[in-house]
């Protein structure tokens, strides 16, 4: 999954400003960032910190309001909405907290749904779809209904689709956020596995648990980078 | 009741709290309960209602046919009433009826009336007295028409102002003085009357008399005869009497009746025969009128589908609250037929308009028409309709609302998961049957507009453009040598004077006689053609037979094919002459010249004429109906009693209706002229009855059309906002436009395809009923099959398009967001 390109993910100076009638919300300021490839990063912060703007940003889900950003040496600040989900479809994977699998479609279709929009071979996507998720151990729900899953099995379905088109980025929001406790080390141990097996991994959390799981941590507060956080914590 | 009180209360708070759904859902079912409606009180007037004549089973109208010739609904003749009435011990009476066209003159204007000479029974069979005056009696039987005569209510008041001193008065008719001696009641109908053209006077004939010795032959076929049933006797009975009789009339008189013709005398209730054919018709209309009110309700279903989702919450607290279910079904079909009450209050409003309309519109063809209106039987099927209607749509939607999955809808709220798989289904059905029927009207619709269009493109054998047509009948006295057109030279001179002040008004080009226009009925003569005289054992030969003016073929733009037109000389040497169409050429000289033959006019005692020219055909009887063999002698020399005049314009026709009347007025001030018409507007005449079930049927097909787009567009907007989130996590997953739109369209379109397989195979299989209706297509065309589906496909597209569009502005970040 690592590639040779890096930093994989640039930000520069990205702000996102949110307009309503008569407030300008400042959601993120000059936020600096440099994810490497094959890095695992925690960003933390209280609710409403700009975590999940970040990250939305980070996904191609929305676009700053000012700075750059620039993906696998790429400038993506700047693309249109069907650009942005082409290179969402081939680069970036997501994993979120509400696992967002759709109902009637079944745990396969549901894995095999981002690979469709990548335009991959039917039979390439039965052998990815697969392997993803022998890798987090539902191949023998593959025929289930999300419905028919515990949460922990939902959670690791949305995490086989993250990861079933080998993206050069797994985004997280919150993954263990709707878990119980077992259930959430167990999600984030596939997680830590994935990222030993190289996935670059990029994860909103507050909970302190998981934190030491991650090479790097960056705080977040305001929408600002606070480096000084309460568990900022660089790569060794 | 205080419960169901309170339901109504509620419901009506409910519907009052969702304008914009009560708006939608009332005005769907105002559409199709107000089409049902009023299409109804046509089918109830001309269908269903008796009858208003005393006893009315008991009437029988009887007419022969000609099965040898292909002749059906035939009068009959003096000799066979008394036949009837001698070997048929089924009736008790015979009233005979002779419908006639006459000129009314003698106060106010000349006008020309139809009047009706009947044997003096005829009110007494028909159970009804007259308003003013009397009846006619035994003493009226004068023989010949009688000096005395009845007239119709709307006669009264329009000719004579509604004066009650008009019994007694004195008009003439044809000339002869005639006494009116009584008024029959308001709204009394002969049986069997166009709606153009009601019967406006009766006058009294004894067939008894030796007088009318002259009709005493029995190919002298002119009288509708009306026979009213013993008690106790049937229908069955009469059959049987009648087959005897026909049996032995046919082996006493074979001249008049040879085995060939295959002559019958047919009874049918009176009823059919007023209905005519136009009952297949009203009942299609029937059948289209209920589809579009099925798709109303399907419609509405939906929108109480969708309505009952966002009411999940309420209901599971009622449930968990301890409320039954049959409680909360009641509750919520009470808002049902509370919808279906005010859907069809409104749809009566446009159900009095649309009675109204339809009777104007209906007025020229359809039978009983001026019955048509809203009684209580119709607003007994409204009522029914409005219940119906209520549970029909209220029923699935309150079934599927009272028993909410607890479980479910707090997973739906937690997870935003689609899970409403059973109300999805319904919904999917309801789109599905919904497009299957809009089909199954617009193939309907489609069929008879080909039929149509077809019709259109008809050519009638002439051009019919700046042609204007009119009418005039030279009155025959009782006493005919006692008329001022009694003789030939007295009409020659009519016709000649009328016609030269016709020509000079300006705008007229040429103006030519004919004794019968094209589309106003059959008028033939039975020939022979030299050297092939008819074996005994066949039927002579007929064919449609016309006087005109040399002129005419050019008048009308009837193409010369062979030959020369006929002599121009008024003299007893163009008698000689004669001219045949192409069918009669071909049929008798194939692939020779016809002229310089010979034909016996009038059958085997007629006279000889040669023939000297062929022109081409014209279709006489109607656009639909191919052209016979057709005859056309001079009129030059013997102008007939009714000769109708053709006038080519240099501009609008019907600008000039007024000055040519005049001008015939100059030749004679008391002379009616009648008919005036544009040949456009006869030749769309003859297809009124097309014109109204196609009218219909496309307004029907149209509602369906529009009712369904809406009804496709309303589940797709509906179910496009149930999918936000999943649409925003498929753009997440890199989903581009085109496959956001896919997905949408897709879904609708499959619903849409099933409906349209289902909806042709319904259509294949209801063709038939059209079959009667159709001209020059098949009643499975595949034509139109496939471009109505093509065309509701498109439609329905549009209405999937739109919704996908609005998919397509889903922000994947606040649709997940509101998890």
């Amino acid at each position: 999954m690592a590639l040779a390109i890096d930093p994989l993910i640039r930000l520069n100076g990205v702000s996102k400003i949110f307009h309503t009638k008569e407030v300008e919300t400042h959601a993120l300021s000059g936020i600096d960032l440099e994810i490497r490839a094959g890095e695992y990063l925690v960003i933390s912060g209280p609710s409403g910190c700009g975590k999940t703007t970040l990250l939305s940003i980070l996904g191609l889900l929305d676009s700053p309001s000012e700075g750059s950003y620039v993906l696998a040496g790429e400038p993506v600040s700047s693309l249109t909405a069907a650009q942005r989900a082409r290179v969402r479809a081939r680069t970036i994977g997501f994993i979120f907290q509400a696992f967002n699998l759709i109902g009637d479609l079944t745990v396969f279709q549901n894995v095999e749904l981002p690979l469709k929009y990548r335009g991959m071979s039917r039979h390439e996507r039965r052998a990815a779809v697969h392997g993803a998720l022998e890798r987090v151990g539902l191949l023998h729900r593959i025929n289930h209904y999300p419905g028919q899953l515990s949460g922990g099995q939902q959670q690791r379905a949305a995490v086989a689709r993250a990861v079933a088109g080998q993206p050069l980025v797994l985004l997280a929001d919150e993954p263990t956020g709707n878990l119980d406790s077992k259930n959430g080390s167990q999600v984030m141990d596939l997680l830590a596995e994935l990222h030993q097996q190289g996935a670059t991994i990029c994860m909103v959390t507050h909970d302190p648990r998981y934190l030491k799981q991650a090479q790097r941590t960056i705080y977040l507060f305001d929408g600002r980078l606070d480096g000084h956080g309460p568990f900022h914590r660089e790569v060794a | 009741m205080e419960t169901l009180w309170r339901d109504f209360r509620f419901a009506l708070r409910g519907l009052t709290r969702s304008p914009g759904f009560t708006a939608i859902a009332v005005l769907t079912l105002a559409l199709g309960i107000g089409a049902n409606t009023a299409i109804f009180s046509v089918v109830n007037a001309v269908l269903l209602r008796p009858l208003s004549y005393s006893q009315p089973d008991q009437l029988v109208s009887i007419r022969a046919q000609l099965a040898g010739r292909g002749r059906s609904d035939l009068p009959m003749s003096q000799p066979e009433y008394h036949d009837l009435l001698r070997g048929a011990p089924a009736f008790r009476e015979i009233s005979a009826v002779w419908p006639i066209n006459i000129n009314l003159t003698g106060e106010g204007e000349p006008q020309r009336i139809q009047a009706a000479v009947v044997t003096t029974n005829y009110f007494a069979l028909l159970g009804t007295a007259p308003v003013l005056g009397r009846d006619f009696s035994k003493a009226d039987d004068v023989g010949h028409i009688g000096y005395v005569a009845l007239i119709s209510y709307d006669l009264w008041q329009q000719r004579f102002g509604g004066d009650r001193a008009v019994i007694g008065k004195t008009v003439r008719l044809d000339d002869d003085p005639i006494t009116i001696i009584g008024v029959m009641p308001k709204g009394f109908r002969h049986p069997v009357e166009s709606g153009a053209s009601p019967m406006e006077l009766w006058a009294p004939i004894s067939l008894d008399n030796p007088d009318t010795n002259f009709m005493n032959v029995r190919r002298a076929r002119v009288f509708d005869l009306i026979g009213r049933l013993q008690p106790g006797a049937t229908l069955d009975q009469l059959h049987s009497q009648l087959a005897t009789l026909t049996r032995r009339l046919a082996e006493q008189y074979p001249t008049a009746y040879p085995a060939a013709s295959g002559w019958q005398v047919d009874a049918v209730p009176l009823a059919d025969r007023v209905v005519g054919k136009v009952r297949p018709a009203l009942l299609v209309l029937l059948g289209a009128v209920g589809f579009v009110l099925l798709i109303g309700c399907a419609n509405v279903a939906n929108l109480l589908l969708a309505r009952a989702t966002t009411r999940d919450r309420e209901i599971a607290i009622r449930t968990a609250l301890g409320g039954s279910r049959m409680r909360l079904v009641r509750q919520l079909l009470t808002e049902s037929l509370v919808l279906a009450t005010l859907g069809g209050l409104v749809g009566l409003l446009i159900a009095l308009w649309g009675t109204s309309a339809l009777g104007q519109l209906a007025a020229l063809y359809l039978p009983r028409a001026r019955e048509i209106g809203i009684d209580r039987a119709v607003l007994g099927f409204s009522a029914s309709l409005i219940l119906l209607t209520g549970i029909g749509f209220g029923l699935i939607p309150a079934i599927q609302a009272s028993r909410p999955d607890l479980q479910s809808v707090l997973k739906d709220s937690a997870r935003g998961a689609s899970s409403g798989a059973p109300r999805a289904r319904v919904r999917g059905v309801l789109v599905v049957s919904e497009v299957a029927v809009a089909l199954i009207l617009l193939a309907g619709a489609g069929l008879l507009l080909r039929s149509f269009q077809r019709l259109i493109e008809v050519q009638p054998g002439f051009n019919p453009e700046n042609l204007l047509t009119l009418q005039v009948w030279l009155p025959v006295r009782n006493e005919p040598e006692k008329g001022k057109y009694f003789t030939d030279a007295q009409r020659r001179a009519f016709y000649t004077a009328a016609v030269e002040a016709v020509r000079r008004v300006p705008g007229v080009r040429q103006v030519a006689l004919i004794s019968r226009l094209p589309f106003r009925g059959r008028a033939d003569t039975r020939f022979e053609i030299e050297g092939r005289p008819t074996p005994p054992d066949q039927p002579t030969p007929t064919a449609e037979f016309r006087r005109v003016t040399p002129n005419y073929f050019e008048t009308m733009q009837i193409p010369l094919l062979r030959g020369r037109p006929l002599s121009s000389v008024a003299d007893s040497a163009s008698l000689a002459e004669v001219i045949v169409n192409q069918t009669l050429a071909e049929k008798y000289w194939p692939g020779e010249s016809p002229i310089d033959r010979r034909i016996q006019l009038f059958g085997p005692k007629g006279r000889w004429a040669t023939v000297v020219g062929e022109v081409g055909d014209v279709r006489q009887l109607a656009p639909d109906q191919p052209a016979r063999e057709e005859l056309y002698v001079s009129s030059l020399y013997q102008p007939g009693q009714e000769m109708s005049f053709v006038v080519r314009t240099e501009g609008p026709p019907e600008q000039l209706g007024t000055a040519v009347t005049r001008a015939i007025r100059q030749a004679e001030p008391d002379q009616p002229v009648f008919g005036i018409m544009p040949m456009e507007q006869l030749l769309a005449n003859a297809s009124a009855e097309r014109r109204f079930s196609l009218l219909l049927l496309t307004l029907f097909a149209g509602i369906a059309l529009l009712l369904s787009a809406i009804g496709i567009y309303g589940v797709m907007a509906y179910t496009t906002t149930q999918r936000r989130h999943e649409i925003g996590i498929r753009m997440a997953l890199g989903a581009g436009s085109s496959e956001v739109l896919g997905l949408v369209v897709g879904q609708g379109m499959r619903l849409v395809l099933i409906g349209l397989g289902l909806g042709l195979t319904g259509a294949w299989l209801l063709s038939r009923v059209l079959t009667s209706q159709l001209y020059g297509v098949t009643s499975r065309d595949p034509v139109t099959y496939v471009g109505v589906a093509i065309l509701l496909g498109i439609v329905a597209l549009a209405a999937t398009y739109l919704p996908a569009r609005r998919a397509l502005q889903v922000d994947p970040m606040i649709s997940l967001k509101s998890e």
